[in-house]
């Protein structure tokens, strides 16, 4: 069985705006999103069972090729980095056309990602993927297993899980504790080093549409305030006015 | 014919030897000269158990005097006039050889009380009947000498009956006519044979000890023992093939080989092993046995050359089990203790090594701080941000910034002091001392990072070297020339282990520090208000691997503590159970090593247990809350704040 994991290199520490309302990527130290070592530990542990390979796929700044390094190192065959100034910014839907567009050069029997991402975390990505490719997909799964019809799957659910039985290819996120990820070791640190890693441009993978959403504008949430006044019977015009009057309001 | 059996078996080990890694042990021969001179012919660290020490020293000063005796047996044997040219002539030898002969018959009878009637713990595992078979022999060498020569007495063939009392009392026994004859060539017969057939049997025994142990003492390291040696890594330039440490026998180096052949199976390193005291599988004994085990079995193999070293098969977990290697604290008190110095710490570092770097097979729970050391720079995976949090309660603490002056001494005040809330009193303790007593200080702060002894003491070489190269950079480019650290580990990385980086400063612990502006008269405690009965707790990174003994117990007594001492201190202190990284690593196996330490700083009756490292008082402390006591755990420094200053802490 040949995976596919989508990995996104993440910015260590709390993820900063630059003027643009942009995290700012370059230059910050990232890591391989944790959330993707779970995806990745599954995919390794179904190869490692059933056979196939594990490609790792990312869309990023250049620094991304960090995260696909250590995917590698944990043992991932090879890489595919698309890397595009003029993917600077890209919301959730470019981001899935890229990746779809990159997973579709290769052969594969399924798409592994996370849940949702530590930094932009939309969690739309993966289905988003899985509909441009055309194919199944299912969320939230903890265990995933072949079957005769493709993948006997269980899909974590609020009261427990649901079992799925879903043909392949099919794109699927993997839940945060489903997997202990492996430390890589040094050798395998060192090993990454030789394994081949693609970076295919926007031609090569045939994405001409990247533009995304406006954003106008970014806001901090304000912390909520403590619980109101809840005013009831009879005198509540009164104490309503009251407490406008004290507000200044009126 | 027993010589060639000698060699056959000798030779082997050579052979193995030789096909080790060679280690770099050659720096200053004048120290290594000394230590042959104190711990082989003095005999220095077997002194260090009193009966086993004076039952050892006889029968080894024995077998020195009684070498030359071997050669005249031998002349003797072929002609019953023949003897030694000069010392067969003389009085003196005739007394050094009745007295020491007489002085190894004294020594087994030592040594077979030992090991009958006391039959000590640190035996457990070791081979008994071996070491019976060995006493008996070394009886029957002296005894056969001793009445060989008292039949010379009465053959009156013996230059000095009167030098040879023991001998002389002895003769009586023979009647000099014509079966004294006969019996004086069986008697020499069977003391060379006696001789020959210890020869022949030494090589495959633990009494290989007999000619490996000097070579091994020479050989042991000239550093500090909280000294590691570095194993160079470097990503851009090292096949995927680099030796990570040690997985098979053949990685292991000529000094650690030559430490397998070394051990006597004494059992005294294993007697003070933390762990083994508190249930765990390790005992530096069994190790070490275990490890030779296998490169005894393996040496037809290592010998063979490439072809044989594919077939080897890893040391972890055929020789030793994983947990075996995780369960070392690094104290170092059986290096300490060892008579023939076997550094079983170095072993079984390297044996992380491979585990960590190579296989990736270290327990779970120590996951999380190495990740933490990767991407934070320390353990605690806390921002670097954060390292100035405990500055906030303290007025003008400067911070070292690009470019500025270098201070006169530079505060490392280590991750356990910056993050640990516990640890953070000690830091302000340590901050508002100095800053009474006028020292121009300053800290890293963000730009601090972990030492890297911790992801070292775990097998982590590369992570080390990482962070060490980025600390020397730092201090290098500050001008830093002196700095004063609280925990004794970043202490003893600082001071043993950067100079291999680059990275020369004077390094002094706080307490030295302390100890010197007390004695200075520029911090003045008044003892007068009293600290009370306070036991120091001995850091194994302080004391035994780095010789610091007073100072912290000088900066009590100024504090006005009344001192009550453990009874296992100083070099044969007992580790609080955080060193080798085993801060990070849970504890199931046994006792706990922090509770046994704290109950034993209890049973003195002190008030107070005074550390003087960050993670001693963790260990120490969280042992006096699990036992809901009434003692109290705190920092020298901090005590010696509260008979100092005004506001000790706020
Ligand atoms: C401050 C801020 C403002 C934003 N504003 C908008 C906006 O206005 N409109 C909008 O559409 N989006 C917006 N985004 C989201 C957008 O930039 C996403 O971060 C990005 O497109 C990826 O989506 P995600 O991180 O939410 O991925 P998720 O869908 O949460 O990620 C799930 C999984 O998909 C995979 N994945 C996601 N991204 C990648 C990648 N680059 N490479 C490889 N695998 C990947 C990973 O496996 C990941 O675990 C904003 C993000 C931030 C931080
Ligand atoms: S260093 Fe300490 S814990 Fe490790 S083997 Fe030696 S005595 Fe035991
Ligand atoms: S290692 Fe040293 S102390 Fe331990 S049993 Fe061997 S010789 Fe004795």
């Amino acid at each position: 069985m040949n995976v596919v994991v989508c990995a996104k290199l993440v910015p260590t520490g709390t993820p900063t705006l630059g003027p643009d309302h942009l995290v700012v990527r370059s230059g910050v130290d990232g890591t391989l999103d944790p959330g993707d070592e779970y995806g990745l530990e599954l995919a390794l542990q179904l190869t490692e069972q059933h056979g196939g390979d594990v490609t790792v796929v990312s869309m990023g700044p250049d620094e991304a090729g960090q995260a696909l390094q250590r995917a590698l190192a944990m043992g991932a065959s090879r890489g595919v980095l698309v890397s595009d100034p003029s993917l600077r910014g890209a919301d959730a839907l470019v981001t899935a056309r890229v990746l779809a567009a990159a997973i579709a050069t290769t052969a594969f029997d399924l798409v592994v990602a996370g849940v949702e991402s530590t930094d932009g975390y939309t969690g739309t990505v993966p289905v988003t993927v899985a509909e441009l490719l055309g194919i199944a997909s299912v969320t939230a799964v903890r265990r995933l297993e072949p079957s005769d019809t493709g993948a006997r799957i269980e899909r974590m659910t609020e009261r427990g899980y649901d079992v799925y039985e879903c043909p392949l290819p099919a794109v699927v996120t993997v839940t945060a504790g489903a997997v202990e990820p492996r430390y890589p070791s040094l050798k395998g640190i060192m090993q990454a080093k030789q394994k081949p890693v693609d970076r295919p441009s926007l031609q090569d993978l045939g994405v001409s549409d990247t533009t995304v959403t406006q954003i106008v504008t970014a806001v901090t949430d304000t912390p909520t305030k403590a619980g109101g006044e809840i005013v009831q019977g009879d005198e509540a015009v009164g104490r309503i006015a009251d407490l406008l009057a004290e507000a200044k309001a009126i | 014919m027993a010589v060639t059996l000698f060699w056959r078996h000798a030779r082997a080990r050579l052979e193995v030897l030789r096909a080790a890694r060679p280690s770099s042990r050659s720096d200053r021969p004048g120290a290594r000269a000394r230590r042959e001179l104190s711990h082989v012919l003095g005999q220095r660290k077997l002194f260090q158990k009193a009966a086993p020490g004076v039952m050892h020293a006889f029968i080894f000063w024995g077998f020195l005097v009684l070498l030359p005796t071997i050669v005249e047996a031998m002349l003797a044997a072929i002609d019953r006039r023949w003897t030694l040219p000069y010392l067969g002539h003389v009085a003196w030898f005739a007394f050094l050889q009745d007295l020491f002969a007489t002085l190894v018959v004294v020594g087994v009878a030592i040594g077979f009380a030992i090991r009958k009637i006391q039959r000590p713990d640190r035996f457990r595992g070791s081979h008994m009947e071996e070491a019976d078979r060995i006493l008996l022999t070394i009886l029957g060498i002296v005894t056969t000498l001793l009445l060989w020569n008292a039949s010379r007495i009465a053959l009156g063939i013996a230059g000095h009956p009167a030098g040879a009392p023991i001998a002389d009392a002895l003769s009586a026994l023979f009647g000099g006519g014509r079966g004294t004859q006969v019996a004086e060539r069986v008697l020499v017969w069977s003391h060379l044979l006696l001789v020959l057939g210890f020869l022949t049997y030494l090589p495959r025994s633990k009494h290989l000890h007999i000619i490996t142990a000097a070579p091994n003492v020479y050989l042991a390291t000239n550093h500090p023992r909280g000294y590691l040696e570095p194993l160079r890594i470097d990503l851009e330039t090292t096949d995927a093939d680099v030796r990570l440490g040690a997985s098979v026998a053949t990685d292991l180096s000529r000094k650690q080989v030559l430490d397998l052949f070394s051990c006597t199976e004494c059992g005294r390193c294993q007697e003070v092993c933390p762990a083994w005291n508190t249930g765990k599988a390790l005992s530096p004994k069994l190790l070490i046995m275990d490890l030779r085990d296998q490169v005894a079995k393996e040496a037809p193999l290592i010998t063979a050359g490439a072809a044989g070293i594919v077939e080897l098969q890893p040391l972890v977990p055929n020789a030793v089990a994983d947990q075996v290697v995780w369960d070392c604290v690094t104290c170092g008190a059986c290096v300490r203790e060892c008579p023939v110095d076997i550094e079983h710490i170095d072993t079984i570092i390297d044996l992380r090594r491979n585990l960590v770097m190579a296989e990736s097979r270290f327990p779970r729970e120590a996951e999380a701080r190495l990740r933490g050391v990767e991407t934070y720079e320390n353990p605690w995976g806390q921002p670097a941000s954060a390292r100035t949090d405990w500055t906030a309660s303290v007025e003008d603490i400067r911070v070292l910034q690009p470019g500025d002056p270098p201070p006169e001494v530079l505060f490392w005040v280590g991750c356990a002091g910056a993050f640990d809330e516990r640890a953070q009193k000690t830091t302000r303790s340590i901050a508002r001392l100095l800053a009474a007593a006028g020292i121009d200080f300053a800290i890293l702060g963000p730009r601090e990072r972990c030492t890297g002894d911790p992801a070292r003491r775990m097998g982590h070489e590369y992570l080390f070297q990482m962070l060490a190269e980025a600390n020397v950079e730092t201090l290098n480019g500050a001008g830093v020339t002196k700095v004063v650290a609280s925990c004794a580990h970043c202490f003893n990385t600082l001071a043993n282990e950067y100079p291999d980086y680059g990275g020369t400063y004077e390094v002094v612990h706080h307490t030295e520090l302390l100890s010197a502006l007390v004695a200075e008269g520029r911090l003045r405690p008044d003892p007068a208000g009293g600290r009370g009965s306070v036991t120091y707790h001995d850091a194994c990174y302080l004391g035994r691997h780095n010789g610091r003994y007073d100072a912290p117990r000088d900066v009590l007594r100024a504090a006005g503590a009344a001192a009550v001492e453990m009874p296992r201190r100083r070099e044969r202190s007992f580790c609080c159970g955080a060193g080798g990284a085993r801060m990070w690593m849970e504890e199931t196996e046994g006792t706990r090593i922090n509770d046994t330490r704290f109950a034993e700083a209890e049973a003195t009756g002190a008030e107070t247990v005074a550390t003087a490292c960050p993670y001693c008082f963790v260990m120490l402390d969280d042992a006096a809350k699990a036992k809901g006591s009434a003692v109290r755990v705190a920092d020298v420094a901090t005590l010696l704040a509260e008979s100092t200053l005004a506001e000790p802490d706020g």
